[in-house]
């Protein structure tokens, strides 16, 4: 899947799950930029998001992930 | 007799190159971290005062303070930097402490110096010496307060003695479990919340090591992140920890885990199967106790293969007391279950008493044919095995994420932003995210985030209401009171949405 449409539908679930508005998915942009991004959030949004792509991560992929940059490239290597 | 110190001293002084802790990923072995104690212990040793503060920060400097304190004699109150100001100043009055230790400046220390001109702080990131040494505490000398949620909106002081520690590692050292130099346990607690103490404590006394959750990752995936990395070989977690992994399980093998222990909220038998299946080799333990009774009192060893013979309505049983502990169960014959009571301990393991509480103090102490008991405020029951079964609160507190939280200091906190609007906490059990909090106003004009941030600055951030709703009028029952029960069903809907 093309990166941008991913940043796109990425905005809207981030809204939807850190209600923080429609942002910009930037590849630098982590939790610490974001004020409801915790635990909890973080785990409904990466359910969020296996569900609207219609993916699955592994943990380790989770554990590893740095920056929404890398998840973007997650979500591109998996929707081919 | 206090024992634990010397043992700790003696690993500190002997242990050379082995690793003492891995903090935010980095080793530090028992010479630098030992040099860093005696270091601290000089710098002690000079200040006034029974009692030192000691800014909780993920570094090893600030370990290393807490056994110069011990070691030294002296007993360390935690504090937390980001707690709102009114906290810390009431937490600072109230254990008398005129000394503050931090390891590392950041933005957050130059706030409170600003703010607290009057206490004396000291860095201890430079700090080197060449021998810890063990003044040897008596037994009846605070070791450490903790301040938990308070009813009144005040929280209140827990002082801990190094007897009463002595007596939880005599009752730990009993349980059966084989701990010694190669073992790596987790310390995954806020260091104000006591479960930290028996992670970086029992690992010091063997020769062992602890380790941390590095910094800057999610908290869930830095927990399983070390579990697995760093080969945990003993853990202590609460419940709602693995909880949020749940999803991920048949991804996780630990077979380097020996003991898991659980302890802090009620551990359900579905979560105890599915993690047993990831940790082949280990031994699951729930403990259970009040910050009151040090740490915890009471355990459970469970066979996943009979967990079906030890729960109730699908809640694992809390065991037997421990070693130093008694237990009292009050009140039986008042509730329809014939059995259920007040879970009531007494024995080595039980503070003196709050500090400057004397009203909590006789609210929660009491004496019964000559020997004092605490109030838990726990109901439980006990089979004819003697096996004690957690069943429910005799009153308004709830556990988040471990920890306590009275609703009512939730409730005065928002008096004082909303002094017009009556205001009711409920905690409320999420689907699958475990135990939340919702907070309603009545006629609530303002955005109910605006009110959680104005509540962020009363309140620490576990006690931040995950919800806030409006509603016209409050729902009363069939006696006139406040309809929780429906307040907590509204909160569950609301979440789910």
């Amino acid at each position: 899947m093309d990166k941008s449409k991913i940043r796109t539908d990425l905005s809207t679930l981030f809204n939807k799950v850190f209600k923080c508005g429609e942002i910009e998915i930037t590849d630098t942009l982590t939790a610490a930029d974001v004020e409801r991004w915790d635990s909890l959030s973080h785990l409904t949004m990466v359910s969020e998001v296996e569900k609207h792509f219609g993916i699955r991560f592994k943990l380790k992929e989770l554990t590893g992930m740095k920056n929404t940059g890398e998840l973007v490239q997650l979500i591109a290597d998996k929707t081919g | 007799m206090i024992q634990f110190t010397d043992r700790i001293a003696e690993q500190l002084n002997s242990g050379g190159e082995k690793t003492a802790c891995v903090i935010n990923e980095v080793h530090y072995s028992y010479a630098e971290f030992g040099a860093n104690v005696a270091g601290i212990q000089n710098r002690i040793q000079r200040t006034g005062g029974e009692h030192i503060g000691i800014i909780t920060q993920n570094t090893a400097g600030t370990y290393a303070c807490l056994l110069a304190a011990w070691l030294t004699g002296k007993a360390y109150v935690p504090i937390n930097a980001g707690y709102p100001e009114g906290r810390i100043s009431s937490i600072l009055a109230d254990s008398g402490i005129s000394d503050v230790f931090y390891s590392t400046d950041d933005n957050s220390i130059a706030l409170l110096k600003k703010a607290f001109p009057s206490i004396q702080f000291h860095c201890t990131s430079e700090l080197r010496g060449q021998r810890c040494f063990n003044i040897g505490a008596p037994a009846n000398r605070t070791a450490y307060i903790l301040f938990t949620s308070g009813t009144t909106g005040k929280p209140k002081g827990v002082p801990i003695t190094f007897g009463n520690i002595q007596a939880f590692l005599d009752g730990f050292e009993n349980m059966g479990y084989s701990v010694g130099p190669q073992d790596r346990f987790l310390q995954m607690f806020e260091l104000t919340f006591d479960l930290s103490v028996v992670c970086f404590t029992v690992p010091l006394m063997f020769g062992g090591s602890f380790h941390t959750l590095p910094d800057g990752m999610i908290k869930t995936l830095a927990l399983y992140h070390v579990l697995d990395e760093q080969k945990i070989t003993f853990s202590l977690m609460v419940p709602s920890a693995i909880q949020l992994l749940m999803p991920y399980l048949d991804d996780i093998e630990l077979p380097d885990l020996r003991y898991s222990q659980f302890c802090g909220e009620a551990l359900k038998l579905d979560v105890v199967k599915k993690w047993a299946k990831c940790i082949p080799n280990a031994r699951i333990d729930n403990v259970y106790g009040p910050t009151e009774a040090t740490i915890y009192c009471s355990c459970l060893t469970i066979n996943p293969r009979k967990a079906e013979n030890l729960h109730h309505n699908g809640i694992m049983g809390i065991g037997k007391p421990m070693l130093k502990t008694q237990v009292l169960i009050s009140g039986t014959g008042e509730h329809e279950e014939s059995n259920l009571g007040e879970l009531c301990l007494t024995g080595e393991q039980v503070t003196p008493g709050y500090i400057l509480n004397e009203e909590q103090n006789g609210r929660s102490f009491f004496e019964h044919e000559g020997v004092r008991y605490y109030r838990t405020g726990d109901l439980v029951f006990q089979d004819e095995n003697g096996q004690l079964f957690y069943v429910g609160r005799a009153d308004d507190q709830v556990k988040i994420q471990g920890y306590r939280v009275e609703l009512s200091e939730i409730e005065v906190a928002t008096a004082k932003i909303l002094p017009r609007n009556q205001a009711v906490a409920v905690g409320f059990q999420h689907a699958d995210q475990g135990w939340q909090l919702a907070l309603f106003v009545e006629n609530l004009q303002t955005d109910g985030d605006e009110l959680r941030t104005k509540l962020a600055k009363h309140l620490p951030d576990y006690m931040v209401p995950h919800q806030v709703l409006s509603v016209e009028e409050m729902p009363l029952n069939n006696n006139g009171k406040t309809d929780k029960k429906l307040l907590r069903q509204l909160a569950a809907k609301a979440a789910e949405e």
